[in-house]
């Protein structure tokens, strides 16, 4: 089973999203912010990341970068969450290493639809 | 055909992908070293990815290189599938390199 | 949904109460920084979260209190009562409305354009901030006929470091419809000169789909920035006038073109494959003789988009492609050095006229393909200043960003592989340098540190200078350190920008805590390695109290060099002209009168030489004559001692092999006008190991 783990530090979308992607038949791991999800990775080797960008402690494209930096890790695919469809945020997760984004609001067939569109069928 | 020694036999495991195409590629090198024709045997790979599929590519040239035979065998339907998904059918799966050994 | 609906009343409750708080100790210290993002990202959680509910009325009317709150946070408002006031009414509305039932009442629609209206009056932003688009917006309608399409699609090199899985892209476009793909397998390598972690491959993919051709290029969308992609439709459904006849259609157009006959037509017809995707399979017309079978629908359409939207007046190239322009330019200008000579020596007036012509046209392009890799390093100091901001708050320090110079120009290679040090040196700065705003406070210094990146020129090199205004660096400690770890000898004294250096080496840290921030496994000695890499060098001052400057001395390119060409014995050797300063004879009386000391005058003082012909050759007899070169390096003045001074080179660099990545006096080779080689000094190298040794020998 393929394993995901969502970071944002909002426990609403959090649990959405875990919803959501337990019914697409994903394993879910969680970390509500930067540093929880670096330590969630310490110990597991998820197939997909999805994190949002403004959390506290450590925010989700410097979680990016740090992914990235890690030999275990570096090729992760990590999707960014980004409330608008700004062109900034994407540009800059893109310059950083991130595969792609999911533009909120989502909901259950899109953010499958675009898990498929980076993991594969 | 080229020299008729037996080949090295390559068993690849579950998943053939970016995280270990590293590791794949010393042992690549490695089994290069021994001149003999290469196969590689392919039953057990479930889920591959196009760094791995490259990478076999590479393995395959480095044969046509030194003039050994190389092959796939035992490729199963959806590694088949997604091989031929990357046009490297022709390249791959040539010459009885299918399930027949 | 229902059940996380809870959830979401819950967490916004509880974001809520927090918020009422936090405004609250705000009002009495509307500087801080920590209490505003605290804010800021109340609002920012909310709407995210609301949107996942379609409350449309909430996100919308969080939208307009975040942007406000963003203009704070920025520094572009600053925080008043007023302000305070709207976003506690702000705060009280939200509560209300996410109690509600249903999105909103139309009473809340009411309070909520009143509330705004207010606020962007005190915002000065009367103009309805740009609201996130909730509604998927149905661009394309609906195209109900096939069209062929060819995909040209070449990922780059890295494309797996940013998670990309090729496959699943493959997949998703032959999901959409008849699908033949051709791989180019040529720049794929035999295992010898394979990087299992790099992509090589190209694909020519055809897609027969009813899917519009923004439908087909949605596919690209997370890759678009990383690869080159050429998306073109050979038959458009718009073009043909019966949908349901397009098989039959693009087969006259064949016809029509002689490219296949009647009879092959109706053999391929007769199979229920797309024409397009047969006739190539069966190798009856190639990709090209479609593409020219439609070559006047084509020009039509360029002309058409030409005339609709704006001609753009750039175009993007491969940086690889100009890669190889500069790699043939420099072999160019090699060869011309070359007839340069030859034409010398030859009393042949024509051909002289024209070797100096060829030498005018080649150093124009060279100077021509150089500026085309120049770019304006201000984009990647843009980039820090998010860098910045985050690190300021993670650490708990005020800090601004300076950056000047931004337009000087740098190549592209060179800016590519200054993002990391760059990184590294700023977070340094950060974390070590700037002190908590209360110490600063104590020291009389602004609370608020500042950071400046500042570029510019000298000569054949662009410096870049990182500076902080932080609490600087301290000396004693880091020589103690230094000799603590071995670095330093007990008995070697090293001047200011050597004990500095002692930072930049492996394993030299004096950080007394790990931060989040530094803990991240790039050391400063990797800094140094990268610049180092790029033929540059680092330069470290600092002053107790009052901040540290680091310079790094670039080169503009890496490719070309202007050299000055020297001989030793037989052996002919290149000394960057950057670091020239001068060149001047050095006698037989001159070597007597310093010969122990291995000093001459210059300039007013005395500066050591070291003699080359030592070095490279043995220590046969001296020339009557030689010359000195006077040379600015890292470690100071010093005179290099020649044979003989040829001239001013231009050189093209050739890496030497890796098998030859432990010689340390040379950088490089180029391959001269008469066909043989010199070698690229490092004069770095070769004067730190002439202080070594005059060091030694005290």
């Amino acid at each position: 089973m393929k394993q995901i783990l969502i970071v944002d530090d909002s426990r609403t979308v959090r649990d959405s999203l875990k919803f959501f992607l337990k019914e697409g038949g994903y394993d879910v791991l969680e970390g509500a912010d930067g540093v929880e999800a670096l330590k969630v990775l310490e110990t597991a080797r998820p197939n997909l990341i999805i994190t949002d960008v403004n959390m506290p402690n450590m925010d989700g494209l410097t979680l990016l970068e740090n992914v990235r930096k890690s030999p275990d890790h570096k090729f992760i695919p990590v999707l960014v969450l980004t409330t608008e469809s700004q062109q900034s945020i994407m540009e800059k997760g893109k310059a950083l290493g991130a595969t792609g984004w999911i533009v909120k609001p989502f909901d259950s067939q899109k953010v499958l639809a675009v898990i498929k569109k980076v993991l594969g069928g | 055909m080229a020299r008729r020694t037996k080949p090295v036999v390559v068993n690849l495991d579950d998943e053939f992908q970016i995280h270990m195409v590293n590791d794949r590629f010393q042992e690549f090198l490695h089994v290069m070293e021994e001149e003999r024709p290469v196969e590689v045997d392919m039953s057990r790979v479930n889920s591959v990815d196009f760094a791995g599929l490259q990478l076999l590519y590479s393995l395959k040239r480095s044969c046509e290189e030194k003039d050994l035979d190389f092959r796939l065998s035992h490729v199963t339907p959806p590694v088949e599938q997604k091989i031929a998904l990357c046009g490297l059918d022709r390249e791959l799966l040539k010459d009885g390199a299918d399930g027949s050994v | 949904m229902d059940q996380f609906k809870q959830v979401f009343v819950e967490e916004a409750e509880e974001l809520l109460g927090t918020l009422e708080d936090n405004l609250l100790v705000l009002e009495d210290s509307p500087d801080d920084r920590d209490l505003i993002d605290a804010v800021f990202r109340v609002m920012h959680t909310i709407k995210g979260s609301a949107a996942m509910f379609d409350f449309k009325g909430i996100v919308d009317f969080t939208h307009v209190v975040e942007s406000v709150l963003d203009r704070v946070r920025n520094g572009e408002l600053t925080v008043s009562h007023e302000l305070i006031d709207l976003t506690l009414k702000s705060r009280d509305h939200i509560q209300s409305m996410i109690g509600s039932p249903s999105d909103v009442t139309p009473e809340h629609e009411a309070t909520s354009a009143v509330l705004i209206g207010a606020l962007e009056k005190l915002a000065g932003t009367e103009k309805k901030a740009p609201l996130p688009s909730v509604k998927k917006v149905q661009n394309d309608e609906d195209v109900e006929c096939y069209s062929l399409y060819r995909i040209l699609f070449i990922p780059d090199r890295e494309i797996f470091f940013s998670g990309t899985n090729l496959i699943a892209l493959l997949e998703e476009l032959q999901d959409l419809g008849e699908y033949s793909c051709y791989a180019y397998t040529s720049s794929i390598p035999s295992l010898a000169e394979y990087n299992p972690e790099m992509s090589y491959i190209r694909w020519e993919i055809y897609l027969t789909t009813k899917a519009s051709l923004n439908a087909v290029k949605d596919v690209f969308i997370f890759v678009e920035s990383s690869c080159e992609l050429e998306i073109s439709s050979l038959v458009e459904a718009s073009e043909l006038p019966d949908c349901l006849g397009e098989e039959k259609r693009l087969g006259e157009i064949l016809i029509g073109r002689g490219l296949i006959t009647p009879e092959e037509l109706s053999d391929v017809l007769s199979t229920q494959k797309p024409v397009g995707q047969i006739m190539m399979e069966n190798g009856l017309v190639s990709s090209t003789d479609v593409e020219s079978a439609l070559h006047q629908q084509q020009t039509e359409r360029k002309l058409r988009e030409k005339q609709g939207g704006e001609r753009e007046n750039t175009i993007r190239v491969k940086s690889e492609k100009l890669d190889s322009l500069v790699d043939s330019v420099g072999e160019l200008v090699t060869a011309q050095a070359r007839l340069s000579q030859i034409s010398s020596q030859y009393d042949d007036p024509s051909l002289n006229a024209l070797a100096e012509l060829i030498e005018r046209l080649s150093t124009e392009l060279r100077d021509n393909a150089m500026g085309l890799r120049m770019v304006p390093i201000g984009t990647t100091f843009s980039r820090f200043k998010r860098l910045v901001r985050d690190l300021s708050n993670s650490l708990g320090k005020e800090m601004t960003l300076v950056t000047r110079g931004g337009e000087t120009e740098l190549d592209k290679s060179v800016i590519d592989k200054l993002n990391d040090p760059l990184v590294h040196l700023i977070r340094n700065s950060i974390d070590h340098g700037i002190e908590a705003p209360e110490i600063r406070a104590e020291a009389g210094k602004k609370r608020e540190g500042t950071v400046s990146l500042v570029a510019d020129y000298s000569g054949a090199n662009v410096i870049i200078q990182i500076k902080d205004d932080g609490a600087g660096l301290d000396r004693e400690r880091i020589l103690a350190k230094g000799r603590e770890k071995g670095l330093v000898g007990p008995d070697e004294n090293l001047n200011e920008n050597e004990i500095f250096k002692l930072i930049l080496q492996p394993g030299f840290s004096t950080a007394q805590k790990i931060t989040d921030v530094s803990g991240r496994g790039v050391g400063m000695d990797v800094v140094s390695k990268e610049i180092e890499s790029l033929g540059g060098s680092i330069f470290i001052t600092s002053t107790v109290g009052k901040g540290t400057t680091i310079s790094l001395s670039l080169p503009l390119t890496l490719a070309i060099i202007e050299g000055l060409l020297v001989r030793i014995g037989d052996e002919k050797f290149v000394i960057p002209l950057a670091s020239v300063q001068a060149c001047l004879e050095l006698g037989q009386e001159d070597r007597e009168a310093h010969r122990e000391k291995r000093l001459f005058p210059f300039r007013g003082g005395m500066v050591p030489y070291i003699r080359l012909r030592e070095l490279f050759l043995d220590r046969r007899e001296l020339p009557d004559r030689e010359h000195l070169v006077v040379t600015q390096t890292e470690n100071g003045i010093f005179g290099i001692v020649v044979d003989e001074v040829i001239g001013d080179y231009q050189t093209v660099i050739k890496n030497l092999g890796r098998l030859y990545k432990n010689l340390q006096l040379i950088t490089g080779a180029t391959i001269l006008g008469d066909g043989t080689m010199a070698l690229i000094l490092d004069l770095n190298k070769i004067t730190a190991l002439a202080k070594v040794e005059s060091t030694a020998s005290l």
